[in-house]
């Protein structure tokens, strides 16, 4: 096939913004309580988190509250960019069949509508973390960096699991299973060091542990590490880069699969 | 743009791969199809072997009953599915074929719906600010701008793409089903409308089971008959044709 105009001139941002604004406007307008109820779960979580673990882990982590508030937020942007992208493709399947335009903006749009709360949620971290006595500082601005970084994982592993979830049933169940293993797998509520240097070793294949300990280190201690950081921005933009070229690949056959 | 030529296929098909039992397309299904070996499923040909050309500033017709391979024709000159064999140029910006308000976000006001539409049709930020009036007035939605697009009628709610994307620079303007769901008077805007569009060469492909309607607009037409074209060329006889197997 062959044709002109479109790629070079399609204002992709202006439609990303519109197709993020609208998954925002949807997700917040299906609740009466809005914004405080996206807080309610993490909320929730905190409470059951530190009610149960507090008494052992205290003891081997400072400032425990905030180290269990900011794993909590982390894993929360993961967990709910990546679900909500999975199903994009299937929620956005009119949208898809009827108008032409980059496949992954609707995958972007949904980690985007993620991120919009995230940022408010970190809002409602940073605010706390005054209040349990840590000092705003520099490092501070760089919460934000580590945040797209994340970003990057989430928006890569949802575009491989927006296109597997057209393609198979029960893709969704499977993220479910894997995301709590997952939850288990990272050093949300622990830390690091409590585990044995093996499996310490095996867990930092999680590329969330290396997030995680940047941006606690980043919060608490206003220390980072560059080259980890440029490492796990490499990293997430090669998976995203990845993800990207796969729904360019399919679009086809995501559009034949959403259709029959 | 190239020459006069704003659409060309040759031996153009789409085959859809279905079940032949009933499965679910779960990675459980796919991995025992791998284990045995099995794969119980067949091609279904919704367009085959189809030559078309159609120039700039046509309105062409495509009829035929359903399950002919219309829509499925539609989406490939849009070039929203691939084909499975054949070549398909197109040339010109052709984004949409707007079936109604499928696409739409009906729980989003017709507002908010309005933008969105554009951004899709490829309008940027500014030319939807300088067109927002022109496109509010052609779609006559003034006052509906706050409600839901879900709370409007069919009809009215078909009316926010449709004037969307005639203001919305596209060269081939594909239309499934739109003439058969506005009232009289949206109906002869919209003619108007394609005929100026036509008249500045603006290519346009109308599906319709509206006969009347195609007859009216389309000097020629594509009469689709089991995917594969049976006839094409003037509109009445393609029409008789279509009745003429209908009975």
């Amino acid at each position: 096939m062959s044709g002109e105009g479109g790629a070079g001139t399609f204002p992709y941002g202006h439609l990303l913004w519109e197709m993020t604004r609208g998954e925002v406007l949807l997700r917040d307008q299906g609740t009466a309580l809005g914004f405080l109820w996206t807080l309610l779960h993490p909320a929730l979580m905190f409470v059951v988190l530190y009610g149960v673990f507090a008494r052992w882990v205290a003891k081997a982590v400072d400032g425990y509250v905030l180290y269990l508030l900011a794993g909590l937020f982390l894993w929360n942007f993961f967990q709910k960019a990546t679900t909500y992208a999975l199903g994009s493709f299937k929620r956005a399947r009119g949208t898809v069949l009827n108008y032409r335009f980059p496949r992954e903006i609707v995958v972007l749009s949904a980690v985007g509508a993620v991120l919009w709360s995230s940022l408010m949620e970190m809002a409602v971290l940073l605010a706390a973390a005054a209040f349990l006595g840590q000092t705003p500082r520099a490092s501070w601005l760089l919460l934000p960096v580590i945040l797209a970084v994340e970003l990057e994982l989430a928006l890569g592993v949802g575009l491989f699991l927006a296109v597997g979830a057209v393609e198979f049933q029960d893709v969704e169940r499977i993220w479910e299973v894997l995301c709590a293993a997952l939850f288990y797998l990272t050093p949300v509520f622990y830390p690091l060091a409590a585990l044995s240097p093996r499996l310490q070793a095996l867990l930092r294949f999680n590329p969330l542990v290396l997030i995680l300990e940047l941006f606690r280190a980043c919060l608490t201690a206003g220390s980072f590490s560059a080259e980890r950081l440029a490492g796990a921005a490499l990293g997430g933009a090669l998976l995203s880069a990845a993800g990207v070229a796969l729904v360019r690949r399919r679009q086809f056959q995501l559009a034949d699969k959403l259709l029959v | 743009m190239s020459g006069k030529i704003a659409l060309e296929a040759r031996g153009l098909g789409k085959k859809f791969t279905i079940g032949a039992r009933e499965e679910r397309r779960t990675v459980m299904e796919a991995v025992a199809r791998t284990l045995t070996g099995s794969a119980p499923r067949r091609d279904l040909w919704a367009v085959r072997g189809l030559d078309l050309t159609v120039e700039r500033g046509e309105i062409l017709g495509v009829i035929g009953e359903n399950g002919a391979g219309k829509s499925t024709l539609l989406l490939l000159l849009s070039r929203i599915l691939g084909p499975s064999e054949g070549t398909l140029r197109v040339f010109g910006k052709t984004d949409p074929f707007f079936q109604l308000a499928a696409g739409l976000r009906p729980r989003l006001s017709v507002r908010d719906n309005m933008a969105l539409c554009a951004a899709l049709l490829g309008l940027s930020r500014a030319d939807f600010q300088r067109r927002r009036e022109e496109i509010v007035a052609f779609s006559e939605l003034g006052e509906y701008l706050e409600a839901r697009l879900g709370e409007l009628s069919t009809g009215l709610a078909a009316r926010l793409p449709f004037a969307a994307a005639i203001h919305a620079d596209l060269d081939i303007i594909l239309v499934d089903e739109m003439l058969s769901v506005g009232d009289l008077k949206f109906k002869a805007k919209c003619f108007k409308a394609f005929r100026s569009l036509a008249a500045q060469g603006k290519t346009i492909v109308v599906v319709s089971h509206d006969l009347d309607s195609v007859r009216a607009l389309c000097a020629r037409s594509l009469y689709l008959r089991g995917g594969r074209a049976e006839f094409l060329g003037e509109t009445g006889e393609a029409i008789e044709r279509l009745k003429t197997a209908a009975r």
